[in-house]
């Protein structure tokens, strides 16, 4: 029987390493693998709202009105400013992540914070929302549907949020992130496009048709 | 080097074939036992589609089968032998064979299906609620005698553990089912609590019976006799007892248990419905009214004289 | 680099004996055993809970168990052997094969591979735990349909809340978590860590089994995910998705549920198809026929899986136009299958079998995922599937198919690699009276099912007609046979652990790449440099013969 650590191991004996070079064998040769793991992470998740939307959908078609009958009418204004807040952060967490690939750090960081502050307004309005609605979570279907579809994207938010304050605090440790190796960044990036993204759905289903 | 041999032995091949569909073809024509027997007019349509496809089915058994069987003994390896078998790899025109005839065959299968279902009737339950006739009183006057009476309707309410069965004609609430012979029927559902399923195996029929909505199923009985009505779908601790007799007779011997009905209190023809196992389970379910408020009551009652 | 740095440190760490085991070990071959190990222990279980089924129903009346306990009985068994065993079996499997087949050092996410598999034990856990609650396990079946999933539950004269309900969607997301994990892995790993010269037609078909089933995983465990939160929020905090009484509409969680649970048969079917085309070229000594129409077919049947699963809503009030839409995409799926059983048995056709134990199940699955596929086609069929929808027949249907497909390859995957996996050969003639105690029970109780289903008798009850009791007791023998047949095999494999004749780095003259590495492979698997691929992987009786593949 072999011993399980192998003496000419690549790992402990590196310079084994050199010709396998081209076999596509090892982490260290794929920085990127770890974003493509994200990427389909996140097509996964996808899955999940797209999910929920088709059953809000089909909730939708079922009933006879919708939303149904003594359903007081959403405000649409407010949702309208907090949905341009959010997009636009997504935009602005795409200049911190170019300033970082040109190694402006100092631009990095303000311009996270700037995207957080914008993801933590938009969370506050949703608080601000919910708490101003005159049905609650138990009132019925309409009621659930709308809880739980704009809940679970607060949550995306928040973790989104979360993420961010994470990276922050991170990238105050000088070298953390160089403009060639930020996978932190260009996760926590993808994800705020992605929660994005699901909200202007979201909104479009809720509010708009 | 010994390749064996590839090339097919045609008369051996041939022999095979033919002896594979006769038999096929006896499996279809014995198959009788498999099902209980056929109580209605939809059933026979349904038995054919399935003998077909069990005949069908069985030719590719054996087929498959004897072919694993054969490969194991007359493909053996000798002892000691260590050489490979022939590198065959592919072979483009029998690959476009056996993609093509099973292409065919579920090709006719679709068509055969979706013409049963068709004369079948079997009625959409979302657009069957918008309108009154709808697909089956045209699809079975077109098999049944076309001289029949419409169809007799029946409303039914299936709850935890009991079906119960209203004569709106008669204004008639029972616990049995009794359906005149080669009369159309057609059967309102609806559910208090949970899901059941309408199932007489004999009719070969099924409908989900959902809460929240109105359920159709419509067939015509053609054979008198005493059935069961079973629940198919789980619904509970007692889902196994919520069975039900269902009759099948002449119209006159309908006539005259309706009218026996009609005497016996309302409670006593309640008290038959539940399943005596079921009879001092507590309510589990603040369902909306029953059709009858009264029988909603009753059996609420029935229940908690048990606790 | 973070990666190295884990890589090099944990791995002097662990222990290197059988403790190694229950490590937080990242290396996939020991996450592959763990969860090989696991799973089968859980098969046991779920093996128990079908015998206390058989049990009751060996009479008519309802006297074995409490019947909400009968209930208890065949929502966990189902649970068990689907997500506590076929799922994460194969997964271990892939876990063990998957980098060795392509040439790589690892998965692409080692600790993320070891936490999938660490999700398990927890889950299953608290999934068993529920059976010490006051309510019991959740007993509204596999599919748990709202609303019987959301009633109180009645234990002796009072109801108790559902917390066997909620315990059981807990641990389902826990599990589907771990799949979804997994299947990214999976997929990453396929699809950038193969070896030079590995291309994707030069990939053994169980690695492209793997990465359709990754990718059907990765599809539909989110919206299974979604209907479990859903429905778990109308359990716990009285939302109205899928009660009627609030608006809600339970067809709704039919189709979200079975829009995952129909493709996770494929999850089941596709990598135990992808052991059974490793194994019939290796006994047969010939190349895999039809190698690309597999592969496609293979692809072919994920994509059309996702279009097919109202066919289980057929009586659900499903408007007519979508049952003819799901009636055809459910007849479709035949002729994929159809192609790959065929190439099955052009494969084995002319040549030079050994009826190993592992051939014995890979020809039995063969065999009798061929009758559960024929079953399927005349469940496809809407007529027929009034008649028969939740009746004994499809009972009988998805024991076919997921034991006599799944459950047999699985089987023969564990005779073909357990040498790849300890170093030591399973005992053969054990082998050979498990297999033959397997087919016969397996028939035995599996077979009347469906006589049982057309004559009349429903799924899941705990009392039927006297009528069935002959079939019945036919079924519940070849049940505890079926139970009796894994004791030569637990002994088989126990004993061949630790006392087995040991193996060659290739005892069965196989031509993949795992077989190229000794028996148990070194830690990162292959001595360097890394194996080059220049030909396909089943070159049986072709110039390349004893090594399809060369290394620099």
């Amino acid at each position: 029987m072999q011993s399980p650590i192998s003496s000419n191991d690549p790992v402990l004996n590196p310079t084994l390493n050199q010709e396998a070079a081209h076999g596509a064998g090892h982490h260290e040769e794929h920085p990127d693998l770890r974003m493509l793991g994200f990427t389909l992470f996140l097509i996964s998740e996808g899955m999940l709202f797209v999910g929920l939307f088709v059953a809000y959908l089909t909730f939708r078609a079922a009933a006879v009105t919708w939303p149904p009958a003594g359903t007081p009418e959403l405000e649409k204004i407010l949702p309208a400013v907090f949905t341009v807040i959010l997009v636009a952060s997504s935009g602005v967490i795409w200049l911190a992540e170019e300033a970082l690939k040109h190694g402006n750090i100092a631009k990095f960081r303000l311009f996270l914070l700037l995207t957080t502050a914008m993801g933590t307004v938009f969370l506050a309005g949703q608080v601000y929302e919910w708490q101003h609605l005159e049905f609650g979570l138990k009132s019925g279907l309409f009621g659930s549907t709308f809880y739980v579809l704009t809940g679970f994207h607060g949550l995306h938010v928040l973790i989104g949020i979360l993420l961010q304050v994470v990276i922050f605090f991170r990238s105050l440790k000088a070298g953390h992130y160089t403009p060639e190796k930020h996978f932190g960044v260009g996760a926590t990036s993808l994800y705020w496009h992605f929660v994005d993204v699901v909200w202007i759905f979201l909104f479009a289903l809720l509010y708009v048709i | 080097m010994r390749i064996p041999r590839i090339t097919p032995n045609w008369s051996l091949l041939v022999s095979a074939v033919v002896l594979t569909i006769l038999a096929s073809l006896w499996v279809g024509q014995n198959a009788g036992f498999l099902m209980p027997v056929s109580a209605s007019v939809e059933a026979k349509l349904i038995d054919d589609l399935f003998n077909f496809m069990l005949v069908i089915a069985t030719g590719i058994f054996i087929g498959v089968q004897g072919l694993l069987l054969y490969s194991a003994f007359a493909f053996r390896r000798t002892k000691g032998d260590m050489t490979d078998g022939p590198p065959v790899h592919d072979n483009l025109k029998l690959e476009i064979f056996w993609t093509a005839i099973p292409t065919v065959l579920v090709l006719y299968l679709s068509v055969y299906s979706f013409d049963v279902f068709q004369q079948i009737g079997a009625t959409d339950p979302m657009t069957g609620a918008h309108h009154d006739t709808g697909l089956p009183a045209k699809a079975i006057a077109q098999i049944a005698d076309p001289s029949a009476p419409p169809p007799l309707v029946i409303q039914v309410q299936a709850q935890q553990y009991a079906w119960i069965f209203t004569y709106p004609e008669k204004n008639i609430t029972a616990a049995e089912l009794h359906l005149p012979l080669n009369r159309p029927v057609r059967l309102e559902m609806k559910s208090e609590d949970v899901i059941h399923a309408f199932w007489v195996p004999q009719f070969r029929l099924k409908q989900d019976v959902i809460p929240g909505r109105t359920t159709y199923v419509a067939f015509t009985p053609d054979k008198a006799g005493q059935y069961q009505l079973r629940c198919a779908e789980l619904c509970g601790a007692y889902h196994g007892g919520m069975n039900v007799d269902v009759f099948v007779e002449d119209q006159k011997k309908v006539d005259e248990w309706l009218t026996s009905q009609a005497s016996l209190s309302v409670e006593t023809r309640i008290a038959q419905a539940l399943p005596p196992a079921a009879r001092n389970l507590p309510v589990t379910w603040d369902t909306p009214v029953l059709e009858t408020e009264q029988t909603r009551t009753l059996v609420s009652n029935l229940r908690s004289e048990g606790q | 680099m973070a990666q190295i740095t884990d890589r090099v440190h944990p791995v002097q760490e662990l222990p290197t004996d059988w403790r190694l085991y229950f490590s937080f070990s990242t290396d996939h071959k020991v996450i592959g055993i763990q969860y090989l190990v696991t799973t089968f222990v859980f098969y046991l279980i779920g093996g128990a809970l079908a015998m206390a089924i058989r049990a009751e129903l060996a009479t008519p009346e309802s006297d074995f168990v409490e019947r909400n306990a009968y209930n208890g009985l065949f929502t966990i068994h189902a649970t068990i052997m689907i997500f506590l065993w076929i799922i994460p079996a194969l997964a271990g499997f892939g876990n063990f094969l998957v980098p060795l087949m392509i040439g790589a050092k690892d998965m692409a996410f080692p600790k993320l591979n070891a936490l999938s598999f660490w999700i398990i034990p927890p889950a299953a856990i608290l999934l068993l735990s529920s059976f010490w609650t006051e309510s019991g396990p959740a007993s509204a079946g596999w599919t748990s349909y709202p609303p019987l999933s959301l009633l109180p539950v009645q234990v002796g004269e009072k109801l108790v809340a559902n917390t066997g309900e909620f315990i059981w969607i807990l641990s389902l997301v826990l599990l589907g978590t771990s799949s979804i994990l997994a299947a990214i892995n999976f997929i990453v790993t396929i699809l950038a860590m193969r070896t030079e010269g590995m291309t994707l037609f030069r990939m053994p078909l169980f690695v492209w089994a793997t990465l359709t089933a990754s990718c059907i995983t990765a599809l539909g465990t989110p919206v299974l995910a979604g209907a479990l939160i859903l429905l778990g929020m109308d359990l716990m905090m009285g939302t109205a998705f899928f009660n009627p009484t609030g608006g809600g509409d339970p067809v709704v969680y039919q189709h979200m549920f079975w829009f995952y649970s129909h493709p996770a048969v494929y999850i089941m079917v596709l990598p135990a198809m992808g052991m059974i085309s490793e194994i019939l070229p290796v006994f047969s000594r010939k190349p895999i026929f039809g190698y690309k129409a597999i592969a496609i077919s293979t692809m072919g049947i994920a994509v059309v899986g996702f279009m097919v699963w109202a066919h289980h809503m057929f009586t659900s009030g499903t408007p007519d136009w979508l049952r003819m839409f799901f009636m055809i995409t459910s007849f479709v799926v035949a002729v994929p299958t159809g192609i790959k059983v065929f190439s099955w048995l052009a494969t084995i056709w002319g040549g030079k079998l050994e009826l190993t134990s592992a051939m014995l199940f890979a020809m039995g699955f063969v065999s009798m995922f061929v009758v559960g596929g024929l079953s399927g086609v005349i469940l496809a069929a809407v007529p027929v599937d009034i008649h028969v929808h939740d009746t004994y027949f499809v009972v009988a249907h998805l024991h076919y198919v997921l034991f006599g497909g799944s459950v047999f390859a699985l089987y023969a995957g564990l005779y073909f690699w357990f040498p790849k996996m300890t170093g030591r050969l399973l005992n053969e003639p054990w082998g050979k009276i498990h297999f033959a105690l397997t087919f016969i029970g397996f028939n035995l109780c599996f077979l009347p099912m469906h006589q049982l289903g057309l004559q009349g008798m429903p799924r899941r009850v705990a009392e039927y007609a006297t009528e069935f009791q002959g079939l019945n007791v036919l079924v519940s023998v070849g049940g505890f046979l079926l139970g009796i047949s894994t004791l030569p095999f637990l002994f088989n494999a126990i004993y061949s652990w630790i006392w087995g004749e040991k193996a060659s780095a290739n005892p069965w003259r196989a031509l993949t790449l795992e077989w190229m590495t000794s028996s148990p492979p070194p830690v990162e698997n292959f001595d360097d440099p890394l194996p080059v691929i220049t030909a396909p992987p089943y070159e049986y009786g072709g110039k390349v013969h004893d090594g399809a593949l060369t290394t620099h």
